[in-house]
């Protein structure tokens, strides 16, 4: 039996409180240096709190699609103060939805991918990941991260308030020997870390 | 605050000085040094945008009695390149009493588009001051900077500004770096040519 307009609209609003309470988190997240903050997501994943956030967020969209035109072709069950269980969608009804499929990918992404402190003698602090640049570029943009290209197409800036990444996908010269890094610098605009991307040379 | 150059005189200038040091149109791969230098150490490339390496390299300047040094941007080119997009030259000019934070904000300095900001774009860099016995040459690419001397005095002094872990053989420098990223055989390669370039 499909829930009433009301008990969805009661779901609706529970879980917005609980995205907003998990938003909070990413933003505190981003406020971190890169290595903290793959540290946090580390724990979150093992923990299982990205996962359930994750989570939510498809049912939010799945909430806001059901509440919408498609009342009676969706419905969520569960306990969404805590955590969600179960989700019922016909199936048809998920792939008009298309960002809860762009979500799930995400979703795929994070559990995949690794940060690894790779940093050697006599150097700042590296990190080896085999997220892509193109997917970590994408990633800081959905971020809020305003990008920039310089204008031989050879670097691309990602910049938020003070923090900013500097992307290179490949090397600049012929006999460059670096792969795809990004230069992560502070609100000194001081260079911390490296991030070693998959794609790279090396 | 320090500018970009913008006038031919102070461009030609700067490059005369630039070449007291580094030989026209020769790689880093190559060494660039001119004669006489025959002393290289080798660093990690972004130790150059670092507070304690820029104030190592202020001291030994004013150590010196030399009132600057020149942050000078080898690739792209400074005029085919950044003059050409900007109507500036990739190259400052930086007085010693410069502090760190308006080095860097020289280096973060948009020219006219963000992303070629020397930080992100300077993949070869050069400097040196109005005393030709010492210069830095770093690429980015090949993950290193090499500073030159002509003599073993200048150097003692030199590295006394500097925390003792900043300065490696090159090929130290190399060997970190393939421990760290387990290098393709092509990078080795030109490494082992640097080495030997580096060592006459």
């Amino acid at each position: 039996m499909w829930p009433s307009l009301a008990e969805l609209k009661a779901y609706s609003k529970a879980l917005i409180s609980d995205l907003k309470e998990g938003w909070n988190g990413v933003n505190a997240l981003m406020k971190q240096t890169p290595v903290e903050t793959f540290n946090s997501l580390s724990k979150g994943l093992n923990s299982g709190h990205i996962q359930n956030a994750l989570i939510k967020s498809v049912v939010k969209n799945v909430v806001k699609y059901a509440t919408g035109n498609k009342v009676q072709k969706a419905a969520v069950l569960g306990t969404v103060t805590g955590e969600v269980t179960q989700l019922v969608l016909p199936e048809g009804e998920i792939a008009k939805a298309g960002e809860v499929n762009k979500i799930s990918e995400a979703a795929d992404v994070a559990k995949s991918s690794e940060y690894i402190d790779i940093s050697g003698k006599n150097s700042i602090r590296n990190v080896q990941t085999n997220v892509t640049t193109g997917e970590f570029g994408s990633n800081l943009e959905e971020s809020g991260f305003t990008k920039a290209t310089t204008s031989d197409g050879k670097a691309t800036t990602y910049t938020k308030g003070d923090a900013k990444y500097s992307v290179h996908e490949s090397p600049q010269t012929s006999r460059g020997t670096a792969g795809a890094s990004a230069i992560y610098s502070n609100g000194g605009k001081k260079v911390t870390t490296k991030i070693r991307l998959n794609g790279g040379g090396n | 605050m320090i500018d970009f150059l913008s006038s031919e005189q102070d461009y030609i200038l700067a490059t005369a000085e630039l070449h007291q040091v580094f030989q026209k149109d020769v790689d880093i791969v190559e060494n660039p040094f001119a004669i006489g230098f025959t002393i290289f150490r080798g660093f990690e490339f972004d130790r150059i945008y670092g507070a304690t390496f820029y104030q190592g390299l202020v001291d030994f300047l004013v150590k010196r009695d030399s009132k600057e040094f020149t942050f000078y941007t080898l690739l792209p080119d400074p005029v085919e390149y950044f003059f050409s997009h900007f109507s500036k030259y990739s190259i400052g000019r930086m007085p010693i009493k410069t502090s760190y934070d308006d080095y860097i904000d020289f280096l973060n300095a948009d020219p006219g588009n963000p992303a070629d900001a020397l930080i992100d774009n300077a993949e070869t860099i050069a400097m040196y001051s109005n005393e030709p016995i010492w210069g830095i040459i770093g690429s980015r690419d090949l993950e290193i900077g090499i500073v030159g001397f002509k003599d073993e005095k200048v150097k003692d002094e030199f590295v006394s500004f500097f925390n003792e872990d900043t300065f490696i053989d090159i090929k130290t420098r190399f060997d970190d770096l393939n421990e760290m990223l387990k290098l393709q055989s092509d990078t080795k390669i030109i490494h082992t040519q640097m080495i030997e370039n580096y060592s006459r």
